[in-house]
């Protein structure tokens, strides 16, 4: 950063009271998610090369668990602080207002369930109903899907998207979907409520209270359904800004939402045996895409607000 | 060796200690007393750059209100009738340049606005012209980055009353 700048920062400082440097990581808040991602992805190909040097698997999986874990749990609490900066920065009477405050509860019970299921499994969420093979995968997986994309999350997710919408609308940058998307997401649909119909008329159905427990981690079907149909209605307003930062932010949502897609599919398709329970780190991988992008989406969002309030940032 | 000094001195003040432009169009006007009007008049008396100024000044004052004279003056009907095409035309050559102005000053808006917003300002200015795209992007950034974060990037005042309308 040039002198000027820096000059600029001093004074903005002094001005405001605020300290420069948190404004200043504020400001690139998605590129520390990158670093971050970029560093667990280092620290798990350096694992997988000891390992292809020692031929000795167990550790590794145990090291990659844990490693994934932890990043699920990182990117989620970081989610969680840039949509409730996001938030902060809209005033009371703002449109986007309502949206970032149901997304910032989306994000804050998503990560409140992965850092609780984090610390009761030791940062091992699932890997010992994993290694047990086929049957145990579908505990796991319904766990995993309990804590992570948990069907209070995206119930308050689509919420927020929802009144996002609403103020594309305002806006001016929406779009009725065309008739090929409406039918594809209304076969996605149909797909998504007849699992949930599935799983709540199962044999295995529990009655009473875990029974309720079960309907409502099956609702996380329709929810899905639900929010891929406003990921294809956000389509509009992020071709429109794509190559601005609030494009990519929405542009993030849409990116999370196809990842958990993918690996709620992936999750399926493993417990219901048409995946080898081996090929479980695809869908580890999806989530923790999704994640990233969950994390990226406010961060975009954060990096906008800032930069335009505070000149001295744009040229960083 | 005390003349020469005497004169070098004199040679400094009158070098450095010329009235000011404006205390000798105060001193023209008359405007000036007490010991500021002895010493300005002591000096214009006696130095001839201050003296080719005061007439200077004192011409430019004469055609101005020569032309203020002429211009609140009702004109005879022949002169009107001789000054409305002139008139005519500075009106035109005016509304041009502030329609250029405006073009410029909404190409900039778009471009300062690219990196938050993407394409799409540069597109509603290509779509409603910069006369409609003030209000309609104040809208759109006011939407998506905050009021406030809007009004540091357009801070225009004629914005604050687009933007205000476009929140209510």
């Amino acid at each position: 950063m040039s002198v000027n700048a820096s000059a600029a920062a001093c004074i903005g400082v002094e001005r405001r009271g605020r300290s420069a440097l948190a404004l200043r990581f504020a400001g690139n808040a998605s590129r520390w998610l990158w670093v971050m991602a970029t560093a667990a992805a280092f620290l798990a190909a350096a694992g997988t090369a000891s390992w292809a040097f020692s031929g000795f698997p167990q550790p590794l999986a145990g090291y990659l668990w844990r490693l994934g874990a932890f990043c699920l749990v990182a990117f989620s609490v970081a989610e969680y602080v840039l949509a409730l900066a996001c938030w902060r920065r809209f005033g009371r009477d703002e449109p986007m207002r309502w949206a970032w405050l149901l997304i910032t509860l989306a994000a804050g019970s998503r990560a409140a369930g992965l850092v609780v299921v984090s610390l009761r499994s030791g940062f091992e969420i699932g890997r010992d109903a994993l290694a047990q093979g086929s049957v145990a995968q579908t505990a796991a997986a319904a766990g995993l899907s309990s804590a992570f994309a948990n069907p209070l999350a995206l119930a308050l997710l689509a919420g927020g998207l929802l009144a996002a919408l609403r103020a594309c609308g305002q806006a001016g940058v929406l779009r009725r979907p065309s008739a090929f998307e409406m039918a594809s997401l209304m076969v996605l649909m149909l797909f998504m409520a007849g699992r949930f119909v599935a799983i709540l008329r199962s044999p295995s159905a529990s009655a009473g209270l875990p029974g309720l427990v079960q309907g409502i981690n099956a609702s996380v079907y329709p929810l899905m359904g639900l929010l891929l149909v406003l990921a294809v209605m956000l389509r509009e307003p992020v071709q429109q800004m794509g190559d601005g930062l609030i494009g990519r932010c929405w542009g993030g949502y849409i990116a999370a939402i196809f990842f958990t897609a993918v690996a709620s599919m992936g999750n399926w398709a493993t417990s219901a045996g048409y995946m080898p329970w081996q090929y479980g780190f695809v869908n580890s991988a999806g989530w923790l895409l999704a994640a990233l992008a969950f994390a990226l989406a406010p961060a975009h969002q954060l990096e906008a607000a800032v930069r335009a309030r505070h000149p001295w940032l744009r040229s960083s | 060796m005390l003349t020469s000094l005497k004169g070098l001195t004199r040679r400094l003040l009158r070098s450095f200690g010329h009235p000011s432009y404006t205390e000798l169009v105060d001193w023209l006007a008359g405007e000036l007393d007490g010991p500021v009007l002895g010493s300005t008049t002591r000096h214009v008396l006696s130095c001839h750059a201050c003296q080719r100024e005061t007439k200077r000044i004192k011409s430019v004052l004469e055609r101005s209100s020569a032309v203020l004279d002429w211009e609140a003056a009702p004109p005879p009907p022949q002169r009107a009738a001789g000054r409305l095409p002139g008139l005519l035309r500075n009106a035109a050559v005016i509304r041009i340049a502030e329609e250029r102005h405006r073009q410029e000053r909404a190409l900039r808006l778009a471009a300062a606005l690219r990196p938050y917003l993407g394409q799409r300002p540069m597109s509603l200015l290509e779509h409603l012209g910069s006369s409609g795209f003030l209000p309609e992007v104040g809208r759109l950034a006011g939407v998506f980055l905050g009021r406030q974060a809007a009004a540091a990037l357009i801070d225009t005042p004629d914005w604050q009353d687009a933007g205000s309308e476009g929140m209510s």
